[in-house]
């Protein structure tokens, strides 16, 4: 265990000073991509407020962002959870792709989004909502619900649009249940600025240059031969983020339930570091 | 809240994001403007440029004079744009008025020949 910590140490320490100006967003993916060559850890707990008697719950993944080129970008998520006063639970693995389709700065610039993602039913990082998923998803004790395997494939149409210092970004999503379930269909949205647009001629850690504000909005969108909005839930999401001028980002957003089939709220917060020019 | 409120309530923002009055640079003095742009070049550029700009392994200096007699607007479009294929990557994440700031960095700094041994950088500090 300390060697390991002292190899991230040493990681984290000898890094060249890095600013990735992280986007506010937890769901919604934007066009931006991690920059070649770059390494991004990140760490996002979940605190649950599930309704119908439902317990709390503390979710939380680990992230590996990694830039392979300037239009793909690679990521491996490591999901765990730990519900009420139950023993913790490592809920799985996800792996994504991102693919810039244009190369150019465009007024609108699409992104092709691949996930394949091995869980169990106790997963809790709720990343997307989609078909039909509620509240009651939750109900089942998480002792039960991570006997449940969830092997599934995710593709997301990312649309995100730069305009006066504003981010404006879209997310389809369409997941399928390796299992034979139907494909199911969520979307996510989100909207962002930078509190100053110019930088500050002076170092500084607390000027309006490194906060963002956003707001997101997520949901389900029913599935394949169903897509309705009865019976699906969503969340609305104000979000900051806190950019350091030493490659930290800390993030807070607290997703709130805007309908009878939504969770109280989900309470995310993030913690990255980006690791430029790493295995170059 | 509902789910119609709360759709409206993003719809507004997005709004406000879309009909916002367009952003006024900053007016500040020249040398401002310059030492901001050596910030954020330090903070985004330096990790690949070098800390003086005068290039590394992976990305060129930024002194030679093809990048000084470059336009102010086409270097902005080129930082906004990034070359991805090359492992540029795109600064569009960064605000226009600091891909500005950017750029009168990077004009602040002395042109060198290729072949030069550096003088030109000690002549500017």
């Amino acid at each position: 265990m300390f060697r390991r910590s002292s190899i991230l140490l040493v990681l984290l320490g000898g890094a060249a000073l890095a600013s990735a100006q992280e986007m506010p967003y937890f769901i919604t993916y934007t066009h931006h991509m991690e920059e070649p060559g770059s390494l991004e850890i990140e760490v996002n707990p979940v605190f649950g407020v599930p309704k119908g008697g439902a317990r709390h719950f503390t979710a939380s993944s680990l992230e590996l962002e990694y830039g392979v080129n300037g239009w793909w970008t690679s990521e491996l998520y490591l999901d765990g959870q730990k519900t009420g006063r139950d023993s913790a639970l490592y809920t799985g693995w996800r792996f994504e792709n991102r693919f810039r389709l244009l190369m150019k700065e465009h007024a609108v610039n699409p992104v092709l989004y691949v996930e394949y993602e091995d869980i169990t039913g106790a997963d809790r990082i709720s990343k997307e909502v989609v078909g039909f998923d509620t509240f009651m998803d939750l109900l089942e004790p998480a002792d039960e619900a991570r006997h449940e395997k969830k092997r599934e494939v995710e593709a997301k149409l990312i649309l995100s649009s730069n305009r006066k210092g504003w981010n404006v970004a879209g997310n389809l999503i369409a997941e399928k249940n390796l299992n034979g379930s139907p494909i199911e269909f969520g979307y996510a949205a989100g909207v962002s600025r930078p509190f100053a647009l110019a930088a500050s001629p002076d170092p500084c850690s607390l000027c309006p240059e490194n906060f963002s504000l956003g707001l997101e909005m997520y949901g389900g969108l029913g599935e394949w031969r169903q897509v309705r909005l009865a019976g699906t839930s969503h969340y609305i999401a104000p979000a900051i983020a806190w950019n350091l001028p030493n490659g930290v980002t800390f993030k807070f957003s607290p997703s709130f339930g805007v309908n009878s089939n939504s969770n109280r709220a989900l309470v995310r917060f993030g913690v990255s570091y980006e690791i430029p020019l790493l295995f170059r | 809240m509902n789910f119609h409120k709360g759709l409206l309530l993003f719809a507004l923002c997005a709004a406000g994001c879309a009909f916002a009055p367009a952003s006024q640079p900053a007016h500040r003095d020249a040398s401002s403007e310059i030492r901001a742009g050596g910030k954020l070049f330090a903070q985004h550029c330096a990790s690949c440029h070098g800390i003086n700009a005068t290039g590394g392994k992976r990305a060129p200096s930024l002194h030679t004079p093809a990048v000084q007699a470059m336009p102010d607007a086409a270097l902005v479009q080129f930082l906004t744009d990034g070359d991805l294929s090359k492992g540029m990557p795109s600064w569009s994440r960064l605000p226009e008025e600091r891909r500005w700031q950017l750029v009168h960095y990077l004009k602040s700094l002395k042109a060198i020949l290729p072949r030069d041994d550096g003088a030109g950088l000690r002549d500017r500090s």
